[in-house]
Protein backbone atom coordinates (compact mmCIF):
# COMPACT_ATOMS: atom_id res chain seq x y z
CA UNK A 1 0.00 0.00 0.00
CA UNK A 2 2.88 2.30 0.90
CA UNK A 3 4.39 1.62 -2.52
CA UNK A 4 1.07 2.57 -4.20
CA UNK A 5 0.97 5.82 -2.25
CA UNK A 6 4.53 6.61 -3.24
CA UNK A 7 3.73 5.88 -6.85
CA UNK A 8 0.67 8.12 -6.81
CA UNK A 9 2.69 10.88 -5.14
CA UNK A 10 5.42 10.55 -7.77
CA UNK A 11 2.87 10.79 -10.58
CA UNK A 12 1.18 13.77 -8.95
CA UNK A 13 4.54 15.51 -8.76
CA UNK A 14 5.09 14.72 -12.44
CA UNK A 15 1.72 16.23 -13.36
CA UNK A 16 2.41 19.31 -11.24
CA UNK A 17 5.74 19.89 -12.98
CA UNK A 18 4.12 19.49 -16.38
CA UNK A 19 1.34 21.96 -15.58
CA UNK A 20 3.88 24.39 -14.15
CA UNK A 21 5.68 24.43 -17.50
CA UNK A 22 2.33 25.36 -19.08
CA UNK A 23 1.84 28.15 -16.55
CA UNK A 24 -1.43 26.76 -15.22
CA UNK A 25 -2.32 25.16 -11.93
CA UNK A 26 -3.24 21.50 -11.54
CA UNK A 27 -7.01 20.96 -11.12
CA UNK A 28 -8.06 20.87 -7.51
CA UNK A 29 -8.97 17.53 -5.94
CA UNK A 30 -7.22 15.53 -8.66
CA UNK A 31 -7.31 11.87 -7.61
CA UNK A 32 -4.43 9.88 -9.04
CA UNK A 33 -5.57 6.55 -10.50
CA UNK A 34 -4.94 4.30 -13.51
CA UNK A 35 -7.22 6.42 -15.71
CA UNK A 36 -5.33 9.59 -14.83
CA UNK A 37 -2.04 7.81 -15.57
CA UNK A 38 -3.33 6.81 -19.01
CA UNK A 39 -4.49 10.33 -19.87
CA UNK A 40 -1.34 11.95 -18.54
CA UNK A 41 0.89 9.54 -20.48
CA UNK A 42 -1.00 10.61 -23.61
CA UNK A 43 -0.41 14.26 -22.71
CA UNK A 44 3.31 13.61 -22.25
CA UNK A 45 3.50 11.83 -25.58
CA UNK A 46 1.66 14.64 -27.40
CA UNK A 47 3.81 17.33 -25.80
CA UNK A 48 6.99 15.41 -26.65
CA UNK A 49 5.97 15.03 -30.30
CA UNK A 50 5.10 18.70 -30.52
CA UNK A 51 8.37 19.75 -28.84
CA UNK A 52 10.52 17.44 -30.96
CA UNK A 53 11.64 15.81 -27.74
CA UNK A 54 10.65 12.24 -28.49
CA UNK A 55 12.35 9.27 -26.83
CA UNK A 56 13.35 11.18 -23.72
CA UNK A 57 10.55 9.34 -21.95
CA UNK A 58 10.07 6.22 -24.08
CA UNK A 59 6.49 4.96 -24.05
CA UNK A 60 5.65 1.27 -23.60
CA UNK A 61 5.46 -0.39 -27.03
CA UNK A 62 1.84 -1.50 -26.62
CA UNK A 63 -1.20 -0.68 -24.54
CA UNK A 64 -1.85 2.15 -22.13
CA UNK A 65 0.96 3.09 -19.71
CA UNK A 66 0.09 2.05 -16.16
CA UNK A 67 0.32 4.08 -13.00
CA UNK A 68 3.23 1.90 -11.87
CA UNK A 69 5.13 2.47 -15.10
CA UNK A 70 4.53 6.22 -14.99
CA UNK A 71 5.65 6.33 -11.35
CA UNK A 72 8.89 4.55 -12.29
CA UNK A 73 9.52 7.17 -14.98
CA UNK A 74 8.88 9.96 -12.50
CA UNK A 75 11.73 8.68 -10.34
CA UNK A 76 14.23 8.61 -13.21
CA UNK A 77 16.60 11.52 -13.56
CA UNK A 78 15.78 11.58 -17.26
CA UNK A 79 12.35 13.03 -16.52
CA UNK A 80 13.93 15.99 -14.77
CA UNK A 81 16.08 16.61 -17.83
CA UNK A 82 13.15 16.15 -20.18
CA UNK A 83 10.77 18.68 -18.65
CA UNK A 84 12.80 21.80 -19.59
CA UNK A 85 12.95 20.54 -23.19
CA UNK A 86 9.19 20.96 -23.64
CA UNK A 87 7.92 24.05 -25.42
CA UNK A 88 5.57 26.23 -23.38
CA UNK A 89 3.13 26.41 -26.29
CA UNK A 90 3.11 22.64 -26.76
CA UNK A 91 2.37 22.03 -23.09
CA UNK A 92 -0.38 24.66 -23.00
CA UNK A 93 -1.99 23.18 -26.09
CA UNK A 94 -1.84 19.66 -24.67
CA UNK A 95 -3.39 20.79 -21.39
CA UNK A 96 -6.22 22.54 -23.26
CA UNK A 97 -6.97 19.42 -25.29
CA UNK A 98 -6.66 16.82 -22.54
CA UNK A 99 -7.18 18.70 -19.27
CA UNK A 100 -10.90 17.91 -19.13
CA UNK A 101 -10.26 14.23 -19.78
CA UNK A 102 -7.70 14.21 -16.97
CA UNK A 103 -10.31 15.59 -14.59
CA UNK A 104 -12.96 13.14 -15.80
CA UNK A 105 -10.51 10.24 -15.38
CA UNK A 106 -9.83 11.44 -11.85
CA UNK A 107 -13.54 10.85 -11.20
CA UNK A 108 -13.44 7.39 -12.75
CA UNK A 109 -14.55 8.19 -16.32
CA UNK A 110 -12.13 7.33 -19.10
CA UNK A 111 -12.44 9.14 -22.40
CA UNK A 112 -13.19 6.81 -25.28
CA UNK A 113 -10.06 8.01 -27.12
CA UNK A 114 -7.96 6.61 -24.28
CA UNK A 115 -9.94 3.37 -24.30
CA UNK A 116 -9.35 3.10 -28.05
CA UNK A 117 -5.58 3.45 -27.50
CA UNK A 118 -5.65 0.53 -25.07
CA UNK A 119 -7.02 -1.72 -27.80
CA UNK A 120 -4.30 -0.84 -30.33
CA UNK B 1 -1.92 34.34 -7.02
CA UNK B 2 -3.89 36.49 -4.61
CA UNK B 3 -6.65 36.84 -7.19
CA UNK B 4 -6.75 33.06 -7.60
CA UNK B 5 -6.86 32.49 -3.85
CA UNK B 6 -9.65 35.03 -3.42
CA UNK B 7 -11.67 33.45 -6.24
CA UNK B 8 -11.22 29.99 -4.74
CA UNK B 9 -12.28 31.30 -1.34
CA UNK B 10 -15.39 32.84 -2.85
CA UNK B 11 -16.24 29.56 -4.58
CA UNK B 12 -15.76 27.53 -1.42
CA UNK B 13 -17.83 30.05 0.50
CA UNK B 14 -20.58 29.93 -2.11
CA UNK B 15 -20.75 26.15 -1.89
CA UNK B 16 -20.60 26.21 1.90
CA UNK B 17 -23.51 28.63 2.07
CA UNK B 18 -25.57 26.59 -0.35
CA UNK B 19 -25.41 28.89 -3.38
CA UNK B 20 -27.43 27.90 -6.41
CA UNK B 21 -25.54 25.73 -8.92
CA UNK B 22 -24.33 27.47 -12.07
CA UNK B 23 -26.85 27.01 -14.88
CA UNK B 24 -26.82 27.95 -18.55
CA UNK B 25 -27.84 31.52 -19.36
CA UNK B 26 -28.83 32.56 -22.88
CA UNK B 27 -27.26 35.77 -24.09
CA UNK B 28 -27.77 37.79 -27.28
CA UNK B 29 -25.13 37.53 -29.99
CA UNK B 30 -23.03 40.72 -30.06
CA UNK B 31 -23.93 43.07 -32.92
CA UNK B 32 -21.78 42.89 -36.03
CA UNK B 33 -19.45 45.85 -36.32
CA UNK B 34 -17.02 47.24 -38.82
CA UNK B 35 -13.41 46.60 -38.01
CA UNK B 36 -10.80 48.12 -40.27
CA UNK B 37 -7.89 47.39 -37.98
CA UNK B 38 -8.68 43.70 -37.91
CA UNK B 39 -7.01 40.67 -39.38
CA UNK B 40 -9.19 37.98 -40.97
CA UNK B 41 -8.32 34.51 -39.75
CA UNK B 42 -9.74 31.12 -40.58
CA UNK B 43 -9.21 28.16 -38.25
CA UNK B 44 -10.65 25.13 -40.08
CA UNK B 45 -14.26 26.26 -40.59
CA UNK B 46 -14.28 29.22 -38.18
CA UNK B 47 -13.75 32.61 -39.78
CA UNK B 48 -12.99 35.47 -37.40
CA UNK B 49 -11.84 39.08 -37.51
CA UNK B 50 -9.61 39.89 -34.61
CA UNK B 51 -8.77 43.52 -33.78
CA UNK B 52 -5.03 44.12 -33.88
CA UNK B 53 -5.40 45.85 -30.53
CA UNK B 54 -6.37 42.52 -28.96
CA UNK B 55 -3.27 40.53 -29.87
CA UNK B 56 0.43 40.92 -30.36
CA UNK B 57 0.88 37.81 -32.55
CA UNK B 58 -0.37 34.31 -33.23
CA UNK B 59 1.83 31.28 -32.68
CA UNK B 60 1.18 27.88 -34.22
CA UNK B 61 3.44 24.98 -33.27
CA UNK B 62 1.19 21.95 -33.63
CA UNK B 63 -2.55 21.70 -34.15
CA UNK B 64 -3.68 24.84 -32.35
CA UNK B 65 -3.21 28.59 -32.41
CA UNK B 66 -1.98 30.72 -29.54
CA UNK B 67 -3.26 34.29 -29.47
CA UNK B 68 -0.62 36.26 -27.62
CA UNK B 69 -2.09 39.34 -25.90
CA UNK B 70 -0.73 42.86 -26.42
CA UNK B 71 1.49 42.40 -23.36
CA UNK B 72 3.47 39.85 -25.38
CA UNK B 73 3.30 37.31 -22.54
CA UNK B 74 2.90 33.85 -24.08
CA UNK B 75 1.91 32.55 -20.66
CA UNK B 76 -1.26 34.66 -20.89
CA UNK B 77 -2.12 33.54 -24.42
CA UNK B 78 -5.45 32.11 -25.51
CA UNK B 79 -5.26 28.74 -27.20
CA UNK B 80 -7.64 27.75 -30.00
CA UNK B 81 -7.89 24.02 -30.64
CA UNK B 82 -10.19 21.37 -32.02
CA UNK B 83 -11.71 19.92 -28.86
CA UNK B 84 -11.95 16.22 -28.19
CA UNK B 85 -15.43 15.00 -29.07
CA UNK B 86 -17.69 15.31 -26.02
CA UNK B 87 -18.83 12.07 -24.39
CA UNK B 88 -22.40 12.38 -25.70
CA UNK B 89 -23.38 8.76 -25.09
CA UNK B 90 -22.82 9.07 -21.36
CA UNK B 91 -25.30 11.95 -21.18
CA UNK B 92 -27.64 10.23 -23.65
CA UNK B 93 -27.71 13.16 -26.02
CA UNK B 94 -27.52 13.18 -29.80
CA UNK B 95 -25.23 16.08 -30.60
CA UNK B 96 -22.67 18.47 -29.16
CA UNK B 97 -25.20 21.28 -28.67
CA UNK B 98 -27.38 19.03 -26.53
CA UNK B 99 -24.28 17.95 -24.60
CA UNK B 100 -23.32 21.51 -23.64
CA UNK B 101 -26.95 22.43 -22.98
CA UNK B 102 -27.21 19.48 -20.62
CA UNK B 103 -24.12 20.57 -18.72
CA UNK B 104 -25.96 23.80 -18.02
CA UNK B 105 -28.54 21.98 -15.92
CA UNK B 106 -28.05 21.29 -12.27
CA UNK B 107 -26.77 17.75 -11.67
CA UNK B 108 -29.58 15.27 -11.16
CA UNK B 109 -30.16 11.57 -11.72
CA UNK B 110 -27.46 11.12 -14.37
CA UNK B 111 -24.21 11.02 -12.38
CA UNK B 112 -22.20 11.90 -15.49
CA UNK B 113 -23.72 15.39 -15.63
CA UNK B 114 -22.00 16.20 -12.34
CA UNK B 115 -18.75 14.54 -13.41
CA UNK B 116 -18.55 16.49 -16.67
CA UNK B 117 -19.65 19.73 -15.02
CA UNK B 118 -16.59 19.37 -12.80
CA UNK B 119 -14.34 18.24 -15.67
CA UNK B 120 -15.35 21.29 -17.75
CA UNK B 121 -15.02 23.57 -14.67
CA UNK B 122 -18.69 24.56 -14.86
CA UNK B 123 -19.45 23.44 -11.32
CA UNK B 124 -17.07 26.07 -9.94
CA UNK B 125 -17.63 28.69 -12.66
CA UNK B 126 -18.85 32.23 -12.13
CA UNK B 127 -21.16 32.03 -15.15
CA UNK B 128 -22.00 29.71 -18.04
CA UNK B 129 -23.54 31.40 -21.09
CA UNK B 130 -24.69 30.52 -24.59
CA UNK B 131 -25.08 32.72 -27.66
CA UNK B 132 -26.33 31.44 -31.03
CA UNK B 133 -26.36 32.72 -34.58
CA UNK B 134 -26.93 30.98 -37.93
CA UNK B 135 -26.40 27.48 -36.58
CA UNK B 136 -23.28 28.39 -34.58
CA UNK B 137 -23.57 28.02 -30.80
CA UNK B 138 -20.97 29.55 -28.53
CA UNK B 139 -20.68 28.44 -24.88
CA UNK B 140 -18.57 30.54 -22.53
CA UNK B 141 -17.45 29.05 -19.22
CA UNK B 142 -16.27 31.94 -17.07
CA UNK B 143 -14.14 30.13 -14.55
CA UNK B 144 -13.52 31.34 -11.03
CA UNK B 145 -9.85 30.81 -11.81
CA UNK B 146 -9.56 32.73 -15.08
CA UNK B 147 -6.81 30.58 -16.53
CA UNK B 148 -9.55 27.96 -16.94
CA UNK B 149 -11.92 30.21 -18.91
CA UNK B 150 -13.12 28.37 -22.00
CA UNK B 151 -15.27 29.11 -25.02
CA UNK B 152 -16.67 26.19 -27.02
CA UNK B 153 -17.83 26.65 -30.62
CA UNK B 154 -20.47 24.15 -31.72
CA UNK B 155 -21.74 24.04 -35.29
CA UNK B 156 -25.05 22.41 -36.17
CA UNK B 157 -24.61 19.46 -38.50
CA UNK B 158 -20.92 19.10 -37.70
CA UNK B 159 -19.13 16.72 -35.38
CA UNK B 160 -16.28 19.14 -34.84
CA UNK B 161 -16.23 21.40 -31.81
CA UNK B 162 -13.56 24.03 -31.27
CA UNK B 163 -12.34 25.41 -27.97
CA UNK B 164 -10.63 28.65 -27.01
CA UNK B 165 -8.99 28.39 -23.60
CA UNK B 166 -7.22 30.89 -21.36
CA UNK B 167 -8.00 34.17 -19.61
CA UNK B 168 -10.65 35.54 -21.99
CA UNK B 169 -11.57 39.19 -21.49
CA UNK B 170 -15.13 40.36 -22.25
CA UNK B 171 -13.58 42.73 -24.84
CA UNK B 172 -11.92 39.86 -26.70
CA UNK B 173 -15.08 37.75 -26.52
CA UNK B 174 -17.27 40.58 -27.86
CA UNK B 175 -14.80 41.40 -30.63
CA UNK B 176 -14.50 37.74 -31.60
CA UNK B 177 -18.22 37.06 -31.83
CA UNK B 178 -19.05 40.34 -33.59
CA UNK B 179 -17.57 39.02 -36.83
CA UNK B 180 -17.51 35.27 -36.31
CA UNK B 181 -19.02 32.89 -38.84
CA UNK B 182 -18.76 29.37 -40.15
CA UNK B 183 -17.36 29.00 -43.64
CA UNK B 184 -16.06 26.28 -45.94
CA UNK B 185 -12.47 25.18 -45.88
CA UNK B 186 -11.03 26.38 -49.21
Amino acid sequence: MAEEDDTAAAVRSMIERFYKVGGVSVPQNLQINEGVAAVFATMLEEAMKCSKAMNLVPMPPTGVPSLKWLGSQARRALFGAFIPRLYLTCVRETIRVWGGSLQAASQGVSHRHILARSRR
Amino acid sequence: MRHWAAASLLTVSAIAFGAEPVTLELEPWPAQRECEACVVLQFRTLEMRIPLTEMERIISVAKGWHFVPPSGRVGDSLTLIEALPPEKAKLRVANDEQFFDRLGQAPESNKYVGIFRRAYNIESAIRYTKASKNGLHVYWIRASDRQWDAVYFVTEGSNTTYMLGGPITPEFYQALLANLRVTKIP
